[in-house]
């Protein structure tokens, strides 16, 4: 019996000592390269902190969501939780979803992120989640196309309509400037509105749609005129092409074959978009612009972040991990840039200095951090506000649909789901 | 019908500028590095991990789902008690109902039973005839085979269960592997159950395993994902056509009335 119970309380002991050794669950999504870096750099960070061990719990993008949500909704979510920017207004709407990081301010070296980004990830006062790096919407072109076609990559949006007609003029008809997908097509003709009005589609603040009726014609128009002019391919051409128009540009054979001589995208995705072509031929244009603009056009958000769990019963640990991965020397030579250009200072100078951006990426962000990005309505990028976008643009394209309907849709529509969303 | 399946072998040989554009399957030279590249994968474990979580979870699945399928069916076609009619009603429902709606719920349940990143909320729900799809399948093929063997037994003395034993798994056989091979396909592929209560990576079975390397924003190296993937249908493949010809059998006869 008295050896029975020594063995207990041995086992006790040693539960303990095991127990001293916290264990951080850290969860992302993320591709081969990511993955790599992440665990060579969680495996460093464990050798800087005795004691505590990390556990990673990482997948592809398909699911990570519907896995989060479910982990969420059980509250058995990991302590350290990669999150897109937009997630936080469904998980976090009174800013209690997620840990207060602020509390952290005395073991977290905050001071490493200037405050704009700091309010990127803050909710109702609340510092949700730290940024990891920025994105924003850039247009990249084909250099050798368009000098052979002769001309100068358009400053506004008026020489990007009239690009379409040289191009066919002196290049043959199945040249084309530039090639959207659905997306990017509602994204970049955004930036025109919002430079015109001053105002996004969905208000950024309110649950509602911004723009007026006539605004919204506006809008519809210019997309339009982008068709008509041939800068864009109508979407019914571009579908018979094969697949549906959310494929991207550099499936395309017409883009490696600099056929189609420009493209748009993320920042953050360029490297991606530029997958299957020569990057050294592409060079990012300047945004295009009017007189008289109200904005800058531009639409801007933390392309990921990270979050700590209001569960997690180590946040001081989570927030010393967060800092080694964002904020250290060591963690940024080991994660290079497969998350994007970090946006803090340590983070963001050892990549420079160690030179591990590429120049066009290094190009893109350059322009993207000389102007004032803008933040979205959380809802922008809602797969329901696309949905609507897409179909109405759509419709546009296709030529069923007038200008004059197509706005009172999404004048209509959007409002709806914007209420619906931000109830 | 087939040319999917040859574009993906060859696909697993081409560059991503080569997967865009071509149509053609013959890839324009043979190197396997693809395959190595997917195996070995960018996680801490090769694939070899992944295919023995497969097993663990699929095996089990498969004995249970057939013990507890069959027994149901059994009663369910060979007895009257009271409200069956009303009990296999709701049978049929549930195969109705859409799946999604109960995975919140059933995560509840089993993070209260502790069961969260193990396999048995994988496993322990088919124990209990849970895929009313394969009773529904077994139900209606015995009543597609005479009584006139059971009755013969019975008279010779045979137990409920001697008789499901002896005269009717025998019968049953081409329906059951028709089961078993629904069940090995399905589970092979399903991705929402692993994902959901599968948290470390050491766990996950093969379906996750494939989309890993698949990312939001960055450059996919198609041609792994693709060669991994090639492997990854070897084992339904290979079910397949060993059961081909029972699996053909049972799903053809079984809505058939005697």
């Amino acid at each position: 019996m008295r050896k029975l119970l020594l063995a207990v309380l041995l086992c006790l002991c040693t539960a303990t000592v095991g127990a001293e050794e916290s264990v951080l669950r850290f969860s992302w999504w993320g591709g081969a390269e990511r993955h790599e870096a992440t665990l060579a750099a969680i495996r460093a960070f464990e050798a800087a902190t005795p004691g505590v061990t990390v556990k990673a719990e990482y997948m592809g993008w398909d699911g990570y969501l519907e896995r989060l949500t479910t982990q969420i909704g059980a509250q058995s979510e990991a302590d350290v939780m990669q999150v897109d920017w937009a997630w936080l207004a469904m998980f976090s709407k009174d800013g209690n979803g997620f840990y207060d990081a602020y509390d952290l301010k005395d073991s977290m070296n905050l001071d490493e992120y200037e405050q704009q980004w700091l309010d990127s990830g803050t909710v109702k006062g609340k510092l949700n989640a730290f940024p990891v790096s920025f994105s924003a919407l850039v247009v990249v072109y084909n250099k050798d196309t368009w000098q052979k076609a002769g001309l100068p990559f358009p400053k506004t949006w008026d020489d990007l309509v009239a690009a379409g007609k040289v191009f066919k003029e002196k290049l043959g008809p199945e040249y084309y400037p530039l090639d959207l997908n659905r997306d990017e097509r509602v994204y970049l003709t955004h930036a025109y509105i919002f430079q015109k009005t001053g105002k996004q589609f969905l208000d950024p603040e309110k649950a509602e749609v911004a723009l007026s009726r006539e605004e919204l014609i506006d809008w519809l128009g210019y997309y339009k005129r982008l068709l008509d002019s041939g800068t864009l391919m109508t979407p019914q051409d571009r579908a018979s092409i094969g697949g549906d128009n959310e494929r991207q540009s550099q499936e395309f054979k017409e883009f490696m074959d600099g056929v189609w001589a420009g493209s748009c995208t993320f920042d953050a995705a360029l490297a991606n978009r530029l997958g299957t072509v020569d990057s050294d031929t592409f060079a990012v244009g300047p945004f295009p612009t009017m007189d008289g603009a109200k904005s800058s056009g531009r639409v801007g958000r933390p392309a990921m972040m990270f979050a700590i769990s209001k569960n997690t019963k180590n946040p001081i640990a989570a927030g010393k991990m967060i800092d080694f991965l964002l904020a250290s020397e060591e963690g940024a030579k080991i994660l290079k840039s497969t998350r994007g250009a970090f946006l803090t200072k340590t983070g963001y100078a050892t990549l420079l200095k160690e030179g591990l951006i590429k120049p066009i990426n290094q190009e893109a962000m350059d322009q993207v951090r000389a102007t004032q990005c803008h933040t979205p309505n959380p809802y922008f990028e809602h797969a329901r506000t696309k949905n609507l976008m897409h179909e109405v643009f759509e419709e546009v394209g296709y030529g069923v649909t007038s200008l004059e309907d197509g706005a009172d849709t999404l004048l209509r529509e959007g409002n709806r789901i914007a209420k619906r969303l931000g109830r | 019908m087939l040319y999917p399946l040859l574009w993906l072998v060859g696909a697993s040989f081409k560059t991503n500028a080569e997967i865009y554009t071509e149509i053609g399957f013959i890839p324009s030279h043979l190197d396997f590095s693809s395959y190595i590249k997917g195996w070995m994968t960018s996680t801490e474990y090769t694939f070899a991990t992944y295919f023995l979580n497969s097993a663990k979870i699929i095996v089990p699945k498969i004995i249970v789902t057939v013990i507890s399928c069959v027994l149901v069916a059994y009663g369910f076609a060979r007895f009257d008690f009271r409200g069956k009619k009303w009990l296999f009603a709701i049978l049929i429902v549930s195969m109705m109902v859409p799946q999604i709606v109960l995975r919140v719920p059933q995560y509840l349940m089993f993070k209260w039973m502790g069961w969260i990143d193990t396999y048995l909320p994988l496993i322990i729900p088919s124990a209990f005839a849970y895929d009313a799809f394969f009773v529904f399948l077994l139900v209606q093929f015995l009543r597609g085979i005479p009584q006139d063997m059971e009755e013969a037994a019975i008279i010779d003395g045979c137990s409920p269960l001697q008789l499901l034993w002896h005269i009717v798994m025998p019968l049953l056989k081409p329906a059951i592997i028709s089961c078993v091979v629904f069940q090995f396909i399905w589970t092979m592929n399903d991705f929402m159950g692993p994902l959901i209560y599968l948290a470390s990576v050491e766990n996950y079975p093969v379906s996750l395993a494939l989309r890993m390397s698949i990312g939001a924003n960055e450059e996919v190296e198609w041609a792994a994902v693709i060669a991994i993937s090639v492997v990854a249908l070897l084992p339904s493949i290979i079910v397949f056509f060993l059961a081909q010809k029972h699996f053909v059998q049972g799903v053809a006869t079984s809505g058939i009335k005697g």
